[in-house]
This record gives C-alpha cells, structure tokens and sequence, in this order.
C-alpha cells in the first residue's frame, strides 16, 4: 500500500519535472536529436525575453554564424555581479563580425582547470588572470609583444605602472583588462533607520563598529540584519580593511634584500584584527560566507567590495552607495590603492591563428563598440563607449588605457575620480608583485583571519595577536625559503 | 501500513504494542529527515527566485515557475551535454566492463589454471589502493597518453574492477558442476560457453553490475573532475560542481539544475530497486 | 587445486588448451588493471620523491623531503586531526544506527519494504546533488530545516558557517547518505542467521532483547566486520561530501586530508610530488589500521 503510494509519489514528482521542462521549452525539447538543441534553447530564451537583462539570452551554448570562423576558447573566472556584463559584451562582439568566435566559459573552478589543461595545450587560448599569478603559469602563456605591430593598439596608450606588471624577462605577456579596487558599499536606508544623515559615512574603522552596532539593532525576528558585513572567508576584501589599518604586504622586503613575513611586530596588523575579532564578538558581523547575497537582500549595513559586487546591487532593489574604504583616523592614503590588476594573457593552446584572433579581440575590447544603454541591467547610457569604458564604468573599475580614463565617460563617473590614485601608487595586496609565493601568501591569509576570529581569545590585545600568530609567521617564513 | 499494524496488535499485549509504536515511530521519523531535504529540492526547481528568498521559507511552490529556472540553468550550463557526457561515460564504461570483468571472473569461477589464487589475490589486492595514492600518476599516465578531456581517458581506466570480479565470480561458483561440460560434448567452443550458456544464467548478478556500474558513474566526482576538466567534457557531477561549487546564491541555478541532474537516477532506482539493493547486501555477506 | 590439476585427468593436451583459455579470459581485466592500477601505484613513489609544480617539465628530484615536509605542515597535521575526529563520530554512530535500524527492519513485511527502500534512496544521489540539497536546506537564511529549528525555538541556527559545527553537519549528511547501505547490509545478515537459532533461546526463556544480544548480534558479525572496515577505510578517504558541502571551511574546520590533498594537488598550491607523498601516509595508515582491524576480527571471531 504504502509502497506503490511512495512510488507513485516519487513517479508523479518525476513526471511533473520531466512535463514541465516538456512544456516550457517544448522548440529546445523537441529538437534534442538534432544537434543544434543549445542553440535553439539559446534562441528562443532570448526571443522571450527580449525586454529581460542581456544576462538572460547568453549565447554560451550556440555555434557561430560563420563556420569558419577562428573560434577562440576563452575561460575566466566572473561569476560574480559583473560576469553578466562580461558575457554580454563577448555576445557583442561575436554578432558583431563573424571572422572570430569567442566561445566564453566563466568558471568557480578555474585554477583546477588550468593546473589539469595547461600542460597539456588543452587549455583555453584567452584566459583572465591576476597579474601576480602569471609568473606561476609563464612556461604556458605566449608572449604578445606582436599586439602593437598586429593590432591598433600603442604601446603608449597603457599606462606604465600597470603595463610593467605584464612583463617578464623584458617580453610582454598581458594586456590590462581591468584594476578592481576595493570600495565600501553601504546600505542607504539602513544608515538613515539607525540615525545617519545622508552624507555620514563611516570614515573610520571606530565610526565602523559605532554605526555597526547601531545598525545590527535593527533586526527584527524574521530579518536578522548586521551592520557590519566582512567576509572572514574573503581574502582580497579582509585586506583591504588590513592595508587600510596602514599595514603593508603580509610579506615585505625583495629579493635582494630578503623577505620578512609581517604578521608579527606589527601594530597596525594587529589592530586590525583586533577590530574584526570585535566587530564578530560583538554579534555585528555575521559568520556567513555569502556576504554579498546579504547585501542584496538588504540584511547588510557596510560591506567592503569590488566593482562585481556593483553588479548584484544593481540587479537587486536595494537602495545602497560607494565610498573609499575607510581608515584608521579618517585621512586618505592616495599612496596605496587596495585591489589587482587582472590582464589577458594567451596561453600556449593558442594556434598562430588563434593568437590572432585573440589580440583581434583585445583590440575590439579597447577600440571597438560596445553595449547599447538598454543591453544591460545598469540604469548607465551606454551608448557611444567602447566596451573598455563601459566595463570601467558600469563596475567602477579603474583602467590602465588612457584613451579610456581620458574620456568624458570615465572622467564624469564620481565613485571612479574618487578611487583614482596618485600617479605613483601602485594598485596591489597580499605580496609584492612577481614574487613566486603570492599565490600561497594570499591563499593562506583567509585561513588565518578566519582562525583569528573564529578560535581566537576574546577582547584580544596586541599580545594575544602576537602569540595567536606566531604559526602562522611561521608558515610565511616556510614560503619565502620555498621559493627563494 | 495502518490496517496491518491494527490487525496484529489485536493479538499483542499492551506492552508490544507500545514497542511497536515507538519503532514505527522511530522509522517513521528517519524516513522523514530522508525524504524532506530531497523532496524541498526537488520542489525549488518550481520556485522563482523571489519565492525562495521569502521568509519565512515556504515549502511548496506557489507557482510553476520551472520553465524560467530551466532556461536560467540553460543560460547557464549546457546541461544536455552534460548529461551526454555523463551517460556516455557511464554506458561506455558499464558495457566494457560487465563483458571484461565477468570474463574474468567466469575464469577464475570455472577454470583451474596455474597462479589462480595469486593473481586472483592480487586482483582483489587493487581494490585496497586508495583513488588518491594513484590519482596524480594516473592523471600522469592519461595526459601521456594523451587521452586527457576524451571519452577514452574518462572511460577505459575504469573498465576493469576487481569488485565486479569478485562479485560476478560468486555467482559463477554457485552455478552446478559440469554445464560446460555437457556443452563441450555439444561441440561448443570455450567463449560460446560463457556468452550463451553461464552469462545468461547470471543474469540477475549482470544487472546489478550494469547498474551499480551505471550509477558510480553518474556520480562519479573525484576522477571527471581531474581528467575530464575541459567546459563541454564535463560530466553532470563536475559541471554542476564547476558551475554552482559554492555559489549555491544562485538559487533557481542550484535547485533545478540538482533536481534535474538527479531524475534520470531515480528512475533507475525506481524500476530496479531490487537489484540496486541485492548488489549492496550480497557485498556484506561475502566480505 | 594443484592436486586437481594433476590428478586422473588423462586429457593432459586438453587441460592445457583449458589453461591457456583461462589466461585469455583473465588478460583485458588483467592488462587493464595493470595499466592502471599497478603501474600508477608504483609510479606514486616515483611522483612523491619530485618536486612537480604547474610545469611538468620542470620536475625535479627531492629525495624524501615531500614526506618530511608533511610532518612538519601544520596544515597536514591538522587536516589528519580532523580526519580522525570525523571517522571516530562517523562510524560508531553508522554502526549503532545501522545495527539498530536492520533489526527493527529485519522482518519482511509491506511497510518494511518502503522503509528500506527510502532509506536507501540517496545512496544513488550523487555527491554534488546531496551536497548541493543540504547547503540548501541548512541555508542560514532560505534553508527550509534552518527554519524549522528557530520555529522549535532554536536561535541563531546557522550550522553551516560555523566551524564548531559544521564537521558536525558533514557527518550527519554522510551518515545520511549511506545508512541505507549499512541497515541493508545488516539486514540480509539478519535475516540469514538460522531461525532453529532464535527456537533454541527461546525455548531457554531469552526474550527479544536478549535474543538480540545473544543470537542476532553474534549471527552477524561477519557483516559486522565488514561493515566497520569499508566504513573506516571510507570516512578515513572522505573526500566528496564535504567538497561539495563545505568546500572544507569554513575556516578549516572541515579540511580532510583528502580534501587537503586534493587541494594541493590540483588547485591553488600545484603541488603534484608532495600530494601524493601525503597520500601515500595516508595509504600506509589505513594498511596499518587494516591489519589490526583484521588481528582483532581473528580474535574475536575465534572466541
């Protein structure tokens, strides 16, 4: 009885998936024997939805128009807010020409990827990497200093602080794609509930914890809110707070001179994680490690960022804004701009032809003509740009090609101006940039921070910091002599 | 379930009866925590995103909103090749693999031989390699080979099992003495013995191979997750793991494209739980 | 069998004709898991003396400090710590719960049928759909089982991103996953100790409790065994649960050591030579606690 009832049950749970799937895109179900399935699923999603975001009609699944077109496999890692933005701009360019196809994978499993396909030359031939990881993966990428004679590009339109990160052994590997920074997003309407007006914004770590306690007392039963949203998990946005404190690198010095790990001796380290172990004693900043959905559900009073977090916030209904990241006593520090340069880099994979292709499309990205206004979900007009600035522009990233910070688009963005540093800052955390250990350096610091609040003594004091962090100081040090 | 219980306490005493509620009870409460997790999941392939994020959580959906959360998915994953792959893989194994794993298995059963009980002991001896020990050689071994993102590198290191070996040998062993004999005197050679006259007779044991085989494959994660890394030879299990990992905010993504991943499995189990479960407890009383 | 072999049979031709059979029989299965098998358990003590990072060709030999560096990771160390502590809850409480679930399910009734049929249906879910499910359900703010508990009058339930409990969770949705398999196991052997077993005690007086003590539980230890050993070699390789789970946080707190190996090998850190040194410990540990498992079982099943 009860059998044949479980079994119906589970059959009619079944049925009713396996109906509704039928019924909803009874073209793509149909037409499952033939081979071009994706494509008609691909194109009749985006028929119905014309009036939807761009995000909703991606062309990741169709074949080129032309057949013989160059196909370039293009792998990343943006699946944040901005991943949208991204696959709607490689749509762009793909109905834009048909002589070269972008076929565009954006992936949480990046690195496992690369580390299993690139020494077989079964990896993508375009990849987005961090500028400082690149040195790990040169025996596998192509240098492209061919770009400036191939391409329109010139060589002085990039700006040389970034440009310089791309080169080793004097050959040019990277082109800039984008300098994310991070920011401080804050949630309007909570600000103003627990008494802000509308230009307070916490510009210091104390004015922080003060307005993080008097946000998180609004929670009601039903909706837990918490003032304060750091991500212990996160490690570019935990250092962006620690950098801000007016540390350096979690490893300092150079090759010449040596390396020093820098968690211990530090005070400005150190108060920086006593100010987060606080904030989480204090029940102000939540455990979770999807901050961001948070954010957008309007739980979150300040959160610190990149541009991708811009994305989300845009797509949901929440009313928020952007600042500078704040510091210990309220100054600026124009000197030292918080966040990486990601650059395109071509891999080995790459055919002379598929090369070609590639740097067609980097040209395309810097010179070409990108989104119109009602493409994406960002309220910008976009209609003019090229889809470098509107890829700065709609995410508040800073760009290294002139042309692109020159223009009206750019220079008339105020968050963008704001987070602009002095000509002689460097964009960079974690490490210096191009020493070997910078993947493990920055890998290993959510560990810590997340040992630190999670199992850390409470109300720590600078010797607690200094003997809570003596192993980890220990692990750097075993970095440094790993690799130098 | 109700009658039956209520006919055979009118026999019990009180005591029994109370016993037997607790017990009733407590499986009950187990088939619950089983059931729920799998039915919710299933049911958020029909929420739209909106329903999902509203508190307080609501069990069933209002709507049917699967049409929108599969072209979401669609928009997102090519889940028909995923799906393609994954049954590739799991058919192109599990085909092999009864064939040469019960061949194998028919020798060792019927056949005396010198070394049968060494190699045979060194068979089973490969079932206590851990998958880590030789996973990062292995993975060595296939890029030299050059099979790595193809069907043969996902495929054929996965054919031959010393635990199918061992499985189907058992049955071989309880057929009776002198089959093959009466089919020698027939004229028939040594292989039409296996194929036509003792694999039939194994039948049962033959399904319960193909379907555990079936089914280790379809939830194989460990081993597509390093060979097969590239987007379109990902099977279900590494793409949703690619795709979703820990990104489970995406919501209408994670619970249609889990539901959906999971159906064709369940529908397995569904028309041949018997054999899924013979395969499982006849391992135990083996061992 | 040598006796066999050599005994009356006088068709000396035809029983070498059946041998050569036999090897014929036994060569795709033999090659193939020679090829891979034997061949990369012998390469990964080759693999574990290299230095072997992003770039193949850049391998170089380091003799055994790949083993020696792993005693002294702390990262190891307490990935094997969480190991530990993860089989030492794991498999008791699958046993117990196996144990007591397959005597309760023993007899074959309708309604016995169903329930096993339940218990057993994620063991046919993979390990991304379960892990997938229980993020879901244990969600700190959507997860359907979050919300029942604060209607129970829990506060703050979020088991997920919390490491004191988070290992916790993992070998609740293990358990989950694959009790159906103990209690069917445990339930066949049930149902095959002899029946003249349960007459005898019960003509000795013994009720149910004690026949359970006295009869059922020495019927089944073979199973037992069994049972314990794939249970411990299994939670002691716990990989995909909890990769798919928790991806081993948060904070640490779930990093097996296979997931820590895997991570090593194939993610951030690149470091093919020195994770298959550590998986060769492992391997090593699980033979050692293999054979004691195996000493132990002798003893008592000789008692």
């Amino acid at each position: 009885m009860k059998k044949r009832l479980v079994v119906l049950l589970t059959a009619a749970m079944a049925a009713c998936a396996v109906a509704g799937c039928g019924s909803s895109s009874s073209g793509s179900s149909g037409s499952t024997s033939s081979t071009t399935a994706g494509t008609a699923a691909a194109t009749e999603a985006a028929a119905e939805t014309e009036t939807e975001a761009a995000a909703e009609s991606t062309t990741e699944n169709a074949e080129p128009s032309n057949p013989n077109a160059t196909k370039v496999v293009f792998w990343n890692s943006w699946t944040g807010g901005d991943g949208d933005t991204l696959q709607a701009l490689v749509d762009k360019f793909n109905t834009s020409q048909s002589d070269v196809y972008i076929d565009m994978t954006r992936t949480t499993s990046f690195a496992d990827m690369l580390q299993t396909n690139m020494p077989t030359g079964e990896a993508a031939d375009l990849i987005l990497l961090n500028s400082n990881d690149f040195t790990k993966y040169s025996s596998y990428l192509l240098p492209i200093d061919d770009i400036w004679d191939n391409t329109s590009l010139k060589k002085e339109d990039f700006s040389d602080t970034y440009l310089n990160l791309c080169y080793n052994n004097d050959q040019l590997y990277g082109i800039p794609f984008q300098i994310s920074t991070y920011m401080l997003y804050y949630n309007k309407d909570l600000l103003e509930q627990a008494g802000y007006g509308e230009d307070e914004i916490p510009t210091t770590f104390d004015e922080w914890t003060e307005a993080a306690e008097k946000i998180t007392a609004l929670s009601t039963a039903d909706k837990p809110i918490y003032g304060s949203g750091l991500f212990y998990c996160y490690n570019g946005q935990n250092q962006a707070a620690i950098q801000r404190f007016g540390t350096d690198y979690i490893i300092t010095g150079d090759e010449e001179n040596g390396f020093k790990a820098n968690l211990l001796d530090n005070e400005a380290f150190a108060n920086a994680m006593i100010w987060m172990k606080n904030l989480y004693d204090n029940g102000d900043n939540p455990k979770e490690k999807d901050i961001d959905s948070m954010m957008a559900a309007g739980q979150i009073g300040l959160e610190i960022n990149g541009g991708w977090l811009k994305g989300t916030l845009d797509a949901s209904d929440i009313n928020y804004g952007i600042a500078k990241v704040p510091t210990v006593t309220g100054d600026d520090q124009d000197d030292w701009a918080l966040g990486d340069v990601n650059c395109f880099y071509i891999t080995s994979s790459a055919s002379d032809e598929e090369k070609a292709a590639a740097e067609k499309f980097i040209e395309w990205w810097m010179t070409g003509e990108g989104l119109e206004a009602s493409d994406v979900t960002q309220q910008v007009d976009y209609s003019g740009m090229t889809p470098n600035t509107e890829w700065s522009v709609s995410m508040c990233y800073l760009n290294a090609y002139t042309p692109t910070v020159e223009s009206a688009d750019y220079q008339g963005n105020q968050v963008l101006v704001d987070l602009t540093p002095s000509d002689s800052a460097q964009v960079q955390m974690f490490a210096a940039p191009g020493t070997l250990f910078w993947s493990d350096v920055a890998t290993c610091q959510a560990d810590y921070v997340q040992d630190w609040v999670f199992n850390g003594p409470t109300n720590p004091t600078y010797d607690d910091v200094q003997s809570f962090f003596e192993p980890y100081q220990e692990d750097l040090e075993s970095y440094i002599s790993e690799y130098y | 379930m109700s009658e039956k219980v209520i006919v055979n306490t009118k026999k019990i005493s009180g005591k029994k009866l109370v016993l037997r509620i607790i017990v009733v009870a407590i499986l009950l409460i187990f088939a619950f925590l089983l059931l729920t997790p799998l039915i919710w999941m299933m049911l958020g392939a029909f929420k739209s995103d909106a329903e999902v994020l509203s508190y307080p959580p609501k069990f069933f959906p209002v709507a049917n909103h699967f049409a929108d959360n599969w072209k979401h998915v669609q928009s997102t994953i090519d889940m028909w090749k995923l799906i393609l792959n994954t049954s590739i893989y799991a058919i192109g194994t599990t085909i092999p693999a009864m064939f040469v794993n019960s061949l194998a298995a028919y020798a060792f059963a019927r056949f005396n031989f010198r070394g049968k009980n060494v190699i045979f002991i060194l068979f089973l001896a490969t079932m206590m390699i851990p998958f880590q020990v030789i996973m990062v050689p292995l993975y060595l071994e296939v890029y030299s080979l050059h099979w790595l993102n193809t069907y043969w590198g996902l495929i054929i290191p996965k054919i031959a099992s010393a635990y199918w070996i061992f499985l189907c040998r058992a049955n071989f062993e309880q057929l009776p003495k002198d089959l093959e004999e009466a089919a020698r005197i027939d004229g028939m050679g040594e292989f039409g013995i296996y194929l036509h006259i003792m694999i039939p007779l194994i039948k049962p044991a033959m399904v319960t191979v193909f379907l555990l085989s079936i089914n280790n494959c379809w939830n194989d994660l460990l081993w597509p997750l390093i060979v097969a890394s590239k987007t379109n030879m990902r099977t279900l299990s590494n793409g949703l793991a690619m795709f979703i990992g820990d990104r489970t905010d995406d919501y209408s993504l994670a619970f249609t494209a889990a539901a959906v991943s999971m159906i064709p499995m369940l529908i397995l189990y569904l028309f041949f739980q018997k054999y899924f479960v013979a395969g499982q407890a006849t391992s135990g009383i083996k061992g | 069998m040598a006796a066999a072999r050599s005994s009356s049979r006088p068709r000396g031709k035809f029983q070498k004709k059946l041998e050569r059979t036999a090897y014929l029989f036994i060569a795709p299965a033999a090659i193939l898991l020679i090829i891979f098998n034997i061949i990369p358990l012998i390469a990964s003590f080759w693999v574990s003396t290299q230095n072997m990072g992003v770039d193949l060709s850049q391998a170089k030999f380091v003799g055994f400090d790949n083993f020696i560096r792993a005693f002294s990771d702390r990262r190891f160390l307490q990935s094997i710590q969480i190991s530990l502590k993860y089989t030492a809850i794991e498999v008791p409480l699958q046993m117990i719960i196996g144990v007591l679930l397959s005597a309760m399910l023993s007899k074959n009734t309708q309604f016995n049928k169903t329930i096993r049929g339940i218990y057993f249906l994620p063991v046919v879910c993979s390990a991304v759909v379960v892990g997938v499910t229980w993020q879901l359900v244990l969600h700190s703010n959507i997860g359907i089982f979050t919300y029942w508990l604060k209607c129970l009058g829990f506060t703050n339930v979020n088991l997920l991103n919390d490491p004191g409990s988070a290992l916790y969770v993992v070998v609740f949705v293990a358990i989950w996953k694959t009790f159906g398999i103990s209690t069917i196991i445990l339930v066949s052997a049930i149902q095959n100790v002899p029946d003249s077993l349960y007459e005898a005690s019960a003509i000795d007086g013994a009720g149910k409790i004690a026949q359970f003590f006295h009869v059922t539980l020495p019927g089944i230890m073979p199973s037992f065994w069994f049972l314990l050993m794939t249970r411990l070699i299994g939670s002691l390789q716990m990989f995909d649960i909890v990769y798919t789970l928790t991806g081993g946080g948060p904070s640490r707190s779930t990093t097996t050591i296979v997931v820590y190996i895997y991570d090593t090998a194939f993610n951030s850190m690149n470091k093919m030579g020195y994770a298959t040194a550590m998986s060769e410990i492992l391997f090593a540990f699980i033979m050692v606690i293999t054979i004691i498992l195996y000493y132990i079982m002798g003893k008592t099943s000789d008692d």
